[in-house]
């Protein structure tokens, strides 16, 4: 893996720092390519995507009672049928990506946030939280535990991301398992 | 040099591990792995929602008979009698009850009648025994224990080549090399204050998390207690700062229990 990739980007959209008065922060974890080599060690993988119809994202929503929010399933398959789906769910309010691992059976095998957004109203007209951010826009690649901080007393609910596993195990079952 | 970070879901919130090491990506890879294996290994074994965990069998049974439990589970249950002992009650994990009837807990088999009271858990090594039915929760605690494990495991893997580690398990957070680290605690009003660590780990606990319920409680009031601040603990250990920001936020921040435990409570 390289290690630019591993780097921490902050992206700052939205209103921006001094117009808005509210912004996204998003945080970078794996790539998807390093999510695949995380949870699938060595495994030769080929990109898909699979576009639902509409009946099968009524029953993908029937069966995980999650909203079907796209048509198109994407990620990564292996001849032998294990899947890295590359999908989205929304959070609190922005969307979160997610890399999951699905075996030939359809059992889960990793989930890997691959970047958290959050949006933070109030805390941007806080001097000393927009510090942390001056000088630093998309371009900038930064290390998470030196340049931005750590929250403690933050509750990120994991409720949209377990919803989200739901909604790609059914899809699983209802439309890849098909697929082999 | 070379760093990972990753984050998953895990003790109902998202933990975040980073690591910086002088090893290659391999190495990164499997003591994260390792790390983000034995947060799954608590979660599971401690879960109040999953009716087949260690906790739920202790409920749903310990009143009955001993129950045996895993390694974990034990050493959590151990300090969550040590810290309601040594806080004369105040931290008391069999408020599992109250929490149901308040909506933050979901239902389950066992009885909401159960009144709290851990001095009737008895431990004897990893045997539980309830004198009476009991309903124990542990997410007061258990978070902080599972950063603590993972960043044994972090350490174990990397030895002499760690650089930097923080796990950060939805703001029960340990730092590996913590000296002049900030880190941003939110007020009630949600307005960041940035803090120096003044131990190797910290964690914090405001009202405004949970819009107006605490999910704290003074057992001996037998009601929620209304946060006007944050409280962040910071110690050693994150399973004690766990645990005792529920102290601090019922005692206030001069109480003997925090030198006893060689930790420091700021409020924001």
């Amino acid at each position: 893996m390289n290690r630019r990739a591993f780097n921490q980007k902050l992206l700052l959209v939205g209103g921006g720092l001094l117009l808005g008065s509210s912004l996204v922060v998003a945080k970078n974890y794996l790539s998807a390519e390093q999510a695949m080599q995380t949870i699938w060690p060595g495994l030769k993988m080929t990109p898909f995507s699979v576009e639902l119809s509409e009946a099968e994202m009524k029953a993908i929503k029937k069966a995980s009672k999650t909203r079907v929010r796209s048509q198109w399933v994407k990620g990564y398959r292996s001849i032998d049928n294990q899947w890295l789906i590359i999908d989205q769910v929304v959070g609190k309010h922005e969307f979160i990506d997610l890399a999951i691992g699905l075996d030939a059976q359809g059992a889960v095998t990793g989930v890997e946030i691959l970047t958290y957004r959050e949006s933070y109203g109030d805390e941007v007209r806080n001097p000393k939280w927009q510090a942390q951010f001056y000088g630093k826009d998309s371009s900038e690649v930064l290390l998470l535990d030196q340049h931005i901080k750590n929250i403690s007393g933050a509750t990120m609910s994991c409720r949209h991301i377990t919803d989200g596993v739901n909604r790609l195990t059914q899809t699983w079952a209802l439309v890849l398992k098909n697929l082999a | 040099m070379n760093q990972i970070s990753r984050c998953q879901p895990g003790l109902g919130t998202l933990v975040e591990i980073n690591i910086q090491g002088d090893c290659d990506d391999a190495v990164l890879i499997e003591a994260s792995r390792h790390a983000f294996a034995v947060i799954s290994e608590v979660t599971q074994a401690m879960s109040f929602h999953d009716q087949s965990s260690e906790l739920s069998i202790i409920n749903q049974q310990a009143h009955h008979q001993p129950v045996k439990v895993g390694v974990h589970t034990a050493r959590v249950l151990h300090m969550a009698q040590q810290m309601y002992q040594d806080s004369a009650g105040v931290f008391d994990v069999s408020v599992g009850s109250w929490l149901v009837n308040d909506g933050l807990l979901p239902e389950t088999m066992v009885a909401l009648t159960n009144v709290p009271d851990l001095s009737q858990m008895k431990l004897n090594d990893r045997q539980v025994r309830f004198k009476r039915p009991l309903t124990l929760d542990l997410g007061g605690i258990a978070k902080g224990y599972a950063v603590d494990v993972a960043m044994d495991r972090i350490k174990a893997c990397l030895n002499q080549q760690l650089i930097q580690a923080s796990v950060n398990a939805g703001g029960d957070m340990k730092v590996y090399d913590w000296h002049n680290y900030e880190v941003l605690v939110p007020d009630v009003h949600k307005q960041v204050k940035s803090l120096y660590m003044k131990r190797s780990s910290v964690a914090s606990s405001s009202s405004y998390y949970l819009a107006g319920n605490s999910a704290i409680y003074d057992p001996k009031q037998g009601c929620q207690v209304e946060l006007g601040t944050t409280v962040s603990v910071f110690a050693d250990s994150c399973m004690v700062a766990d645990a005792l920001t529920k102290v601090a936020a019922v005692v206030g921040k001069t109480d003997p229990i925090f030198e006893r435990y060689e930790a420091e409570v700021m409020m924001v």
